[in-house]
């Protein structure tokens, strides 16, 4: 067990900054120094029977150290031996003794940072069985989403087996060294599948009305309670709103009901949560503005709910989480996300460093890997999952370099901030006066694209710390190259916005989506965007949302091919939304002053649609100064959109790569 | 700027659409007459294509499921003008009529290819008939399953008995 006594957090600037986050409260019958809570993370990061890997080890010690003494959870293991209860490739599992010594791995690993370890209990019920051709539930409904299995109806021996595996999982917990011991009732897994009207259609004692419906999550309660003793803590997190209105889930005040059942069952704190995988409605991403849950906790609190609230989603700043507590909507600050991007964030807001900490962008990035089997990555740290690779750590370097990046959008500046820690001297250039790239225009779109910013804020943070030199409003050519003599020349020019050469394209009415979002011209009221990948559906809406009547043209198939699949339907119903014609499979093949000709590839067909003005949206890599740099420097990299064109996470993730090994 | 004939256009559209229709149905009996040259002896053909619709119904549901939402007063219609898109999408020339009484619409198809094709490849009308029920009670039941309702279908008329039109009445039971 943690020494409590041991946080003494007043030394440092963040205390007075943050008061209410280091503040200590009790869950149960223990003590836990501050309000910080780091969530559950499913990463696909072990092996696929379960067994806990050195990666995994090593990405929890991470978050271990930032939680400063707080809550570290470990993500959801998977109870059975058939996998009816494992979403998810590399999910740890504990339906067996021998799996307690990983699992042991993990909370020693907490415990030496400090931190108090909470293991989750996670069935993943409708969302399960990734490995076997049908999932288990309640009642068989129906999959929407075609990634998931069939479900097939549990027998009565069924629940009773389930309930006793999660007491034996829990039971294995604790004998691990966990301190906590946590219930997952959420966003479709399987005690949310007994919990929602949706999913439960059963006529025993197991279904009818919520109180019926909640038997099953009252039982497990009582289940691992009787497991674990009285003295450990029992956390459980629960949908506080299904958003499932469109196939008849709870209501907002069943959901309450089931707080205070749990409530009422024995548990120590409940996780407030809502929507589900399935859901149609965004919750986790940046079209959601941050803090917009928080009125879920507060309900729960309106309820009468007495036991410590924490809640996590959209909840990325230390001040909003601070505030929430002084306000006494929630009493914990749970982060999954930001603590993926950031695993030293709460330390950081202790610490007074608030620019320091490298932001989650709620790309969701993370979890469209997870759905496609694979490891879990960040877009915005390079290092997420690579925490036990020594040759991912920034060393100091054998030889110091002069290192010339051309280019100051984010590719260049991870480069450049992480060769600078390692020593080298580091020179970044850029031909505009202001840095970021095209993550400068891409923050001009609506819906939470002005977060995208904030990455390059932090970047630029870093490279001064680091003592990188910048040379702003300064255009690189091969002379200049030659006089500064570098070791090391890194392009990282990025992309241009290119148009095809088509009948009519330097027109005065055909504009580039940079001049547009850069707010440098404007344009007619009907106007088409061409160029269907992300850079496009941004313009798009940016148009759309001024109220222009727009159209996509897209060359390909889809709309938005390069953007992750977990954001990129939240574009397409945004598009839709605000009335933005999309054509695929087209492009334009003559534009006239208020028409274009649209030409449909695969069927050779021609649309003459009316248009004021023609925004181009596809890119090309700036590559000028490839073969100049080579003929004079021997060492040469290319990253980023320079190399091709392609999103955020690739520009940061090339950018670390080639700075971690000059 | 180069003059586009938006209805010479418009022509080679609907040509296409059309020989994509009917590829669309041929590649269907020519499925069936592959799978009953492949299955074993007593296989019956109505059950092998009742088999084949069951399938698409199912398909055909899931692809249903995103754009409908229960709590909506629509539900039903648009349960109805779903069933009709698909059925222009295939050529089939159906309309959504709204019934008497408030929980009740109808679908109504003035004309349909599919038993022209059934004639062609030497199927019974009757398995025409079939299989097309046997389609919209698949994907009534499935949206039934998901959504927790009681929505109704049953076939009135039909082009395979003679009627002239297919009509069938959609409604949710009490």
């Amino acid at each position: 067990m943690p020494e409590v006594g041991k946080w003494d957090y007043s030394q440092y600037p963040g205390y007075k900054m943050f008061p209410n986050l280091f503040k200590p409260i009790k869950i149960g019958k223990l003590t836990i120094p501050n309000r910080i809570k780091y969530a559950a993370t499913e990463d696909n990061f072990n092996t696929h029977d379960g067994f806990i890997t050195d990666r995994d080890v090593a990405y929890m010690r991470e978050r271990a150290k930032g939680v400063v003494g707080g809550i570290c959870t470990m993500q959801g293991v998977f109870m059975d031996p058939k996998g009816e209860g494992k979403g998810y490739v590399g999910q740890a599992a504990a339906w067996d003794d021998k799996f307690i010594p990983g699992l042991k791995r993990i909370a020693d690993a907490i415990h030496e940072e400090g931190a108090i370890a909470n293991i989750q209990l996670m069935h993943c019920g409708r969302v399960g069985g990734v490995e076997i051709p049908y999932c288990v539930g309640p009642s068989a409904i129906p999959q929407r989403l075609r990634i998931f299995r069939p479900v097939v109806e549990m027998s009565k021996d069924d629940i009773k087996l389930c309930i006793k595996q999660h007491a034996e999982a829990a039971r294995r917990g604790v004998e691990a060294g966990f301190d906590i011991v946590e219930i997952s009732g959420i966003v479709g897994y399987l005690i949310s599948n007994f919990l929602s009207k949706y999913t439960n259609r059963r006529t025993d004692e197991y279904g009818g009305d919520i109180e019926n419906r909640c038997r099953f999550m009252v039982e497990i309660i009582e289940a691992v309670r009787d497991a674990v003793g009285p003295d450990v803590p029992i956390i459980i997190r629960l949908c506080a709103q299904e958003l499932l209105d469109d196939v008849g889930g709870n209501t907002p005040e069943e959901c309450m009901v089931t707080y205070k059942m749990a409530e009422k069952a024995g548990v120590d704190c409940i996780s407030v949560t809502q929507g589900w995988q399935e859901s149609t409605v965004p919750v986790i991403t940046r079209d959601v503005p941050q803090g917009y849950w928080l009125f879920n906790a507060k309900r729960a609190k309106e309820a009468g709910i007495k036991v410590p609230i924490s809640m996590a989603y959209r909840l990325f700043k230390p001040e909003m989480a601070d505030k929430a507590i002084a306000e006494g909507i929630i009493d914990i600050w749970e982060m999954c996300r930001p603590m993926i991007a950031d695993p030293l964030l709460p330390k950081k807001a202790l610490e007074g460093r608030l620019e320091d900490i490298r932001p989650c962008i709620a790309c969701n990035l993370c979890l469209a890997r997870l759905f496609r089997d694979a490891p879990m990555t960040c877009a915005t740290n390079p290092l997420c999952g690579h925490e036990w690779d020594p040759e991912w750590q920034l060393k100091p370097a054998e030889t110091k370099k002069k290192v010339m990046i051309i280019g100051g959008g984010p590719a260049g500046l991870e480069c450049a901030a992480a060769a600078a820690q390692r020593g080298h001297e580091v020179h970044v250039y850029d031909k505009r006066d202001i840095l970021g790239g095209q993550v400068f225009w891409a923050s001009k779109g609506p819906f939470g694209e002005d977060e995208l910013y904030g990455v390059i804020e932090y970047q630029v943070t870093q490279c001064k710390k680091a003592g990188v030199n910048f040379h702003l409003g300064v255009e690189v050519t091969p002379k200049l190259i030659e006089e500064e003599m570098p070791d090391v020349v890194v392009i990282a020019t990025g992309a241009r916005f290119t148009i095809e050469k088509v009948p009519g394209w330097d027109r005065p009415n055909v504009v580039s989506a940079a001049d547009v979002l850069e707010g440098k011209v404007e344009t007619g009221e009907r106007v088409v965007v061409w160029g269907g990948k992300g850079p496009g559906i941004v313009t798009a809406l940016y148009l759309a949302n001024k109220g222009k009547k727009v159209t996509l043209v897209a060359r390909e198939r889809k709309v938005g091919k390069d953007v992750n699949p977990s954001y990129v339907w939240r574009y397409i119903m945004k598009l839709g939304q605000l009335g933005v014609k999309v054509y695929r499979n087209a492009t334009i093949e003559e534009i006239g002053e208020k028409e274009v000709i649209i030409k449909f590839i695969p069927y050779d067909l021609r649309l003459p649609i009316a248009a004021d003005t023609v925004v181009y949206a596809e890119r090309e890599p700036v590559t000028e100064l490839i073969e100049a740099a080579k003929s004079v420097c021997s060492e040469v990299y290319v990253i980023g959109d320079a190399l091709m064109p392609r999103r955020l996470h690739n520009a940061i993730h090339d950018g670390y790569r080639i700075g971690m090994r000059l | 700027m180069a003059r586009v004939d938006i209805e010479a256009e418009f022509r080679k559209l609907l040509n296409r659409f059309e020989t994509l229709c009917s590829i669309v149905r041929a590649t269907w009996y020519e499925w069936r007459q592959a799978a009953m040259e492949f299955a074993r002896e007593g296989v019956k053909p109505l059950d092998l294509v009742l088999k084949a619709w069951e399938i698409v119904g199912h398909d055909t549901a899931k692809s249903y499921f995103p754009v409908l939402d229960k709590s909506k007063p629509t539900f039903l219609e648009d349960i109805a003008k779903l069933i009709v898109m698909s059925s222009q999408a295939m050529g089939e020339d159906a309309k959504v009529i709204k019934g008497e009484k408030p929980n009740e619409v109808y679908v109504r198809w003035d004309s349909c290819p599919w038993p022209e094709f059934a004639r062609r490849y030497g199927a019974p009308m009757e398995e025409d008939l079939l299989g097309c029920d046997k389609w919209f009670q698949t994907v009534i039941e499935d949206i039934n399953a998901l959504f927790n309702t009681k929505v109704r279908l049953e076939t009135i008329k039909a082009i395979p008995k003679g009627d002239g039109i297919c009509l069938r009445r959609l409604w949710i039971e009490e």
